[in-house]
């Protein structure tokens, strides 16, 4: 039973007189005649009839009726799927006529005339989301669209009914392809395609085999009504292998397609996973990889937050972006039921998000939609709340506690995902208290004349823009410094840095240094990685300042990037420079801003003496390691 | 013509930068190359006609591509390690187009 046959069967359960043919335009808004034709559906429901009628009292149910009326209305309803489809429905006929009149409409779907206008009003609004296409004028409507754009449509239908709710679909197929429907057709479809997925051993998920198989059918069945796709432009044949072989597979299949139908299918199948490897086309994965670094770049530069230092969690970005782009690409973007709820629960990490737009728009000339930009924000967020750290801070506070009270919230609402504050106590307690508890950074409300190696803010009065700005460029100050700890931790091993005293080479000490590298896995073969620095070092010499070089490779990459150190006792002699310290860096084939992180340490090494004389002054690698910490 | 060349630590490229000018004289042709390195590359956006990447950053063509929004290639191996700045400017000459 419908909603509405439900709501009328309620109503004469609880009227006690019954009610006539008149009362009903009063309380539904509906004509007697079809109140007269939607009690004889009830009706229909059951053998015996559930609602009886009079002349003098109009519907009433009569008493053997009531338990099973009563049950009916205290059972469960189910939304009916007829009321939720007839959108789609009229979307179906559209599709199949050229022009129809309303009323017609009305009566083959059963509905009221005004019911059709709210559904077609309705499918402007949810399906077509405001764009061109369904035309009104007097009792007519129509579709303005070319079969191309009419299919497509009907793709991004389906792919987000198939998001939404697989049980129905093919309920709603049946609806969009009208009369001509089949379903045997699409299940033997359905199943020819999973077998030659299986066949080749493509791993493919239900959703996209059940959107494949969908689309194909669909085609079908407009090429049937004789709404076949026009020649089209030119078209290239799809880069990915995957997508490629389908096609082949389906040409095969002599389903009656056209070359206008495998165009407009390929780049459907494009933005579907449907191949056994990760790797469909190498140029997306490429350019994927350069939007997400210059997005990080940007996140790092404008809000001082390091999402590359999870693994997981820039190759799960990676593979979203990855796919984000093909839907671009191609128009088949998705929606995100969540998006609404994301904007208002997580604005920041949306705002972060935000940055993704006009990185896109640079290299693609496509603006992503705010639904794309919903799904970056949900990682952000990711980030934000399980991966960054945050600054443990103490606050010294006064004896006033209103004061305390203002720096702890200015800090919150300030600086809330850079500093975490973890206690207020009075100056006298300090010591004790870094004693025991780690801190990142203090803020005082009042002069400290201890000063130890902890970074340390005062503010003077009550906080205003001035002293945000101050504390937040001490906050940058820390975590580039934090940064580059986790760099040098990351790069640099105890294994690899060595000290020599006794007089060396430049070729001696790179061969050493390779030899280390290469033991530590993290170069293939030392001697090529030799030959490649030495013939480097003969056109581009490497020599940094005066006394550092950093020599490395013109072709050799590295397995994993890493930092090989020579400390020279005695120096080595190079263009004309005595050099006491050579960093060699192995690099990594990849996009990586830390490699420009390390150069920017090397440069940074290199134009202070007297950081290079600590370092040269080291006597072990842990010592070494733990100076290059205090200078960076 | 605007000719950027970029590498990791800006200091390989210097020479070929050199024997690209010198090239360019020789030619009588109006160049002007410059050479940075890749951290620095931010502030060249928006100066310059393409740009030339040293071998050991060809993995980062396609990020230099999406940062610059011009021409980014990488040169050739060999045209690199020889200097030699004839090749290079008709590499730059060609990808320009």
């Amino acid at each position: 039973m419908t909603e509405r046959q439900f709501q009328i069967l309620e109503i004469i359960f609880n009227s006690v007189e019954g009610v006539t043919g008149r009362e009903w335009s009063a309380r539904l808004g509906v004509s007697s005649r079809t109140i007269r034709n939607e009690i004889n559906r009830i009706n229909s429901h059951r053998e015996e009839g559930l609602v009886s009628a009079s002349k003098q009292t109009g519907y009433y149910i009569a008493k053997e009726n009531l338990p099973h009326v009563r049950g009916l209305l205290a059972g469960e309803r189910e939304p009916s799927p007829e009321n939720e489809l007839r959108g789609y429905k009229i979307l179906g006929k559209l599709m199949a006529e050229d022009r129809l009149d309303t009323y017609d409409l009305a009566e083959e779907l059963h509905l009221a005339q005004p019911t059709v206008l709210k559904e077609i009003a309705k499918l402007k609004t949810e399906v077509y989301k405001k764009e061109k296409g369904i035309c009104a004028a007097g009792d007519y409507v129509w579709l303005e669209a070319d079969e191309w754009a009419i299919r497509r449509r009907v793709f991004r239908i389906m792919e987000e009914e198939l998001q939404r709710n697989r049980r129905r679909f093919p309920a709603v197929m049946a609806a969009l392809a009208g009369d001509e429907y089949d379903q045997r057709e699409y299940d033997i479809l359905m199943y020819a395609i999973r077998s030659y997925f299986e066949k080749a051993s493509v791993k493919v998920s239900d959703t996209n085999l059940m959107l494949v198989a969908a689309a194909v059918d669909f085609c079908m069945v407009r090429n049937g009504m004789g709404r076949t796709l026009d020649a089209g432009a030119a078209w290239e044949e799809p880069v990915g292998t995957g997508v490629k072989k389908l096609l082949e597979h389906l040409r095969e299949q002599e389903l009656g397609l056209s070359e206008g139908d495998f165009r407009l299918l390929s780049t459907l199948f494009h933005t579907l996973k449907l191949s056994a490897h990760l790797e469909l086309s190498e140029e997306v994965r490429q350019l994927s990889r350069a939007i997400l670094e210059e997005f990080l770049r940007e996140v790092l530069e404008k809000y001082d937050f390091d999402l590359h230092s999870s693994d997981s969690l820039y190759e799960n970005m990676l593979i979203h972006i990855e796919y984000m782009m093909r839907r671009a690409e191609t128009g088949y973007e998705i929606q995100n039921p969540l998006m609404e709820d994301i904007k208002k629960t997580y604005p920041f990490a949306y705002e972060i998000a935000m940055l993704m737009v006009p990185i896109v728009y640079h290299c693609k000339h496509i603006y992503i939609r705010d639904d794309e930009v919903a799904y970056i924000a949900v990682f952000v967020q990711h980030y934000l709340e399980n991966i960054n750290v945050r600054l443990k801070t103490v606050v010294i506070g006064s004896s006033r506690n209103s004061i305390n009270a203002i720096v702890t919230v200015w800090l919150k609402n300030h600086f809330f995902n850079h500093v975490e504050v973890t206690d207020v106590i009075l100056s006298y307690s300090l010591e004790d208290y870094l004693a025991e508890h780690e801190v990142d950074l203090i803020v005082s409300t009042g002069n400290l004349s201890v000063k130890g190696e902890i970074p340390y803010y005062w503010i003077e009065s009550v906080p205003d823009e001035k002293a945000t700005e101050d504390l937040s460029s001490l906050i940058r100050k820390i975590r580039v410094g934090n940064r580059c700890v986790s760099i040098i931790q990351k790069y640099f091993f105890p294994e690899e840095i060595v000290i020599f005293r006794e007089e060396e080479t430049f070729e001696s000490v790179v061969r050493e240094l390779a030899a280390r590298l290469e033991k530590g896995n993290k170069i293939e073969s030392g001697n090529e990685f030799v030959e490649d620095v030495l013939q480097r070092e003969e056109n581009y010499p490497t020599v940094l300042g005066e006394q550092m070089m950093i020599p490395h490779p013109l072709m050799t990459f590295a397995q994993k990037t890493a930092v090989a150190v020579a400390i020279l006792k005695r120096p080595v002699h190079r263009e004309g420079k005595e050099i006491t310290l050579i960093m060699m860096p192995a690099i990594e084939a990849k996009l990586n801003q830390e490699v420009d992180a390390l150069f920017q340490l090397f440069n940074r090494i290199a134009a202070d003496g007297q950081k290079l004389r600590r370092l040269w002054g080291t006597e072990n690698a842990g010592e070494f390691l733990e100076t290059l910490i205090a200078v960076c | 013509m605007k000719i950027l060349l970029c590498c990791n630590a800006g200091m390989s490229s210097s020479i070929l930068v050199n024997k690209m000018r010198e090239a360019g004289a020789k030619r009588g042709m109006d160049v002007e190359v410059g050479a940075v390195a890749r951290m620095e590359l931010d502030k060249e956006v928006g100066k310059w006609d393409v740009c030339l990447v040293g071998p050991q950053l060809s993995y980062a063509v396609e990020g230099i591509k999406v940062q610059m929004g011009i021409p980014v290639a990488c040169v050739e191996p060999r045209v690199y390690a020889l200097a030699d700045g004839d090749a290079a400017l008709d590499f730059a000459i060609n990808l320009k187009g």
